[in-house]
């Protein structure tokens, strides 16, 4: 018995007409049937199709007037979570990158130039096509950061093994119940092993079931040890570049008994301000508001002066800290109350 | 300005990795001092001014705090506010460890005239 494959739809989105004709006609011939182009030479054209018709992927240029390709992202993201995204440009930036791929775009494609290109984006999104996302949390693990995935496991009370891995070192770090347990680093343990690995400048990391270390070497609240490794972070970030030829580092490890903290509140959102995750959070409105408007004024700020991208505003209360991060990825808001601090 | 003020404006420079820092007063001129050739005192000034503003819309949504951090790729700046609105700040590199600093800046700016 014959099987008829399936024939995929496919959208491409850009305001230059003479390259969405080529571009479509090019990939059509070379899908030999496989695919169903469509055009749009504008997002607003591009919505209006996608009302009627269900895409399989969409390739956005850019680059495009009113409403760019990024903005664009944003919304298929709200109204089309589950098409795959592309986005394709003739002026490639290391920002502009970053900034697609943080809005959920798959990849991030410099507009072909010669036959060779149009081939070689061809396969790539034939790849894509075809390609079934993992389910489940490991399928998103691309997509945030160890920080986040730690949040995530310990505010859900999970019990997990995050196993991170780069070039020179493996680490595990050991999650019951919310609770970091246990890290280990090479020969290392503990929490001089848990900064090591979150100071980690690259790598892949996994979450595995639980399976118990047989020690417990981490005892302070998974919110501190956070904050910890965000502090030596941004020390080892602050030192001077180390010749090849020195020894690396030493991380300095905290010794003195850490503050009784509490998370009073926590909120974790897409860049765009959709939430991901919340816990406690009296008026989630009012907190994505919070987020914008700090990631607003964190604008303004940088806008006059050199500061780089922003990161976080931590405030700091006479009863515990507010943390507010903004970066292109993600937002993320959490309030911690001292249960040490005189009332 | 008072010349306490102006003797916290000139202290902060041993502040560790200090860039600039300012103080704003409702009414009054502002006044900034930069240690970084990079910071203009102008820039400095309109940082003073979108911190003022940021700090009121903060409160719009019941945060406030003794004082705050904003930390960016390159740097930090400290900020407290007083109860008579005056703004005070402090600009370091980032990973600089300036807080216990800044605090001790902040106490003097809670009481200085």
């Amino acid at each position: 018995m014959s099987t008829v494959a399936r024939q995929y739809q496919v959208l491409f989105v850009d305001d230059e007409p003479d390259f969405l004709q080529a571009v479509t006609e090019t990939f059509g011939a070379m899908s030999e049937g496989r695919w169903q182009m469509h055009r749009a030479t504008s997002a607003d054209a591009a919505l209006n199709l996608l009302k009627s018709r269900k895409m399989d992927l969409v390739v956005v240029d850019v680059n495009m007037p009113m409403l760019d390709g990024v903005q664009f992202l944003r919304i298929l993201n709200r109204k089309h979570a589950g098409i795959k995204k592309v986005t394709l440009t003739g002026y490639a930036t290391e920002e502009k990158r970053s900034e697609c791929l943080a809005n959920g775009a798959e990849l991030f494609i410099e507009k072909p130039r010669t036959a060779q290109g149009f081939k070689s984006i061809f396969v790539m999104l034939e790849e894509l096509l075809t390609w079934t996302p993992q389910q489940g949390f490991q399928g998103m693990l691309r997509q945030v950061g160890l920080n986040d995935v730690i949040q995530m496991e310990c505010l859900g009370r999970n019990s997990s093994v995050l196993e991170v891995q780069n070039q020179q070192q493996r680490g595990r770090i050991y999650i019951e119940d919310g609770n970091i347990i246990h890290a280990t680093l090479g020969g290392e343990q503990g929490e001089a092993a848990f900064q090591k690995i979150l100071a980690l400048s690259g790598g892949a990391f996994g979450l595995h079931p639980f399976e118990s270390p047989g020690v417990r070497t981490i005892e302070g609240s998974w919110e501190f040890l956070l904050m910890e490794a965000a502090r030596v972070r941004d020390e080892l970030a602050a030192q001077p570049v180390e010749e090849p030829t020195s020894p690396a580092p030493e991380i300095p490890v905290v010794q003195e008994a850490p503050p009784e903290v509490a998370v009073a509140e926590t909120l974790i959102c897409k860049a765009d301000g959709e939430p991901l995750y919340q816990w406690q959070c009296e008026t989630l409105s009012d907190r994505q508001e919070l987020l914008q408007t700090i990631s607003q004024q964190a604008a303004l700020l940088a806008k006059g002066l050199p500061l780089g991208q922003f990161d976080r505003l931590e405030i700091q209360q006479a009863n515990g800290r507010t943390i507010a991060q903004a970066t292109p990825e993600r937002r993320v808001f959490v309030r911690v109350l001292n249960l040490t601090a005189a009332p | 300005m008072s010349e306490t003020l102006a003797r916290l404006l000139e202290g902060c420079a041993a502040a560790p990795g200090a860039i600039g820092c300012g103080v704003r007063q409702p009414g009054r001129p502002s006044h900034v001092q930069s240690f970084h050739k990079e910071f203009s005192s102008e820039a400095l000034e309109k940082a003073l001014l979108h911190l003022a503003n940021a700090n009121a819309l903060m409160a719009n949504h019941d945060i406030s705090g003794k004082w705050v951090t904003w930390k960016f790729a390159h740097a930090q700046i400290f900020a407290t506010t007083r109860s008579d609105g005056a703004l005070f700040c402090l600009i370091t590199r980032r990973g600089a460890e300036a807080g216990e600093f800044f605090e001790s800046m902040a106490s003097r700016f809670a009481t200085a005239t």
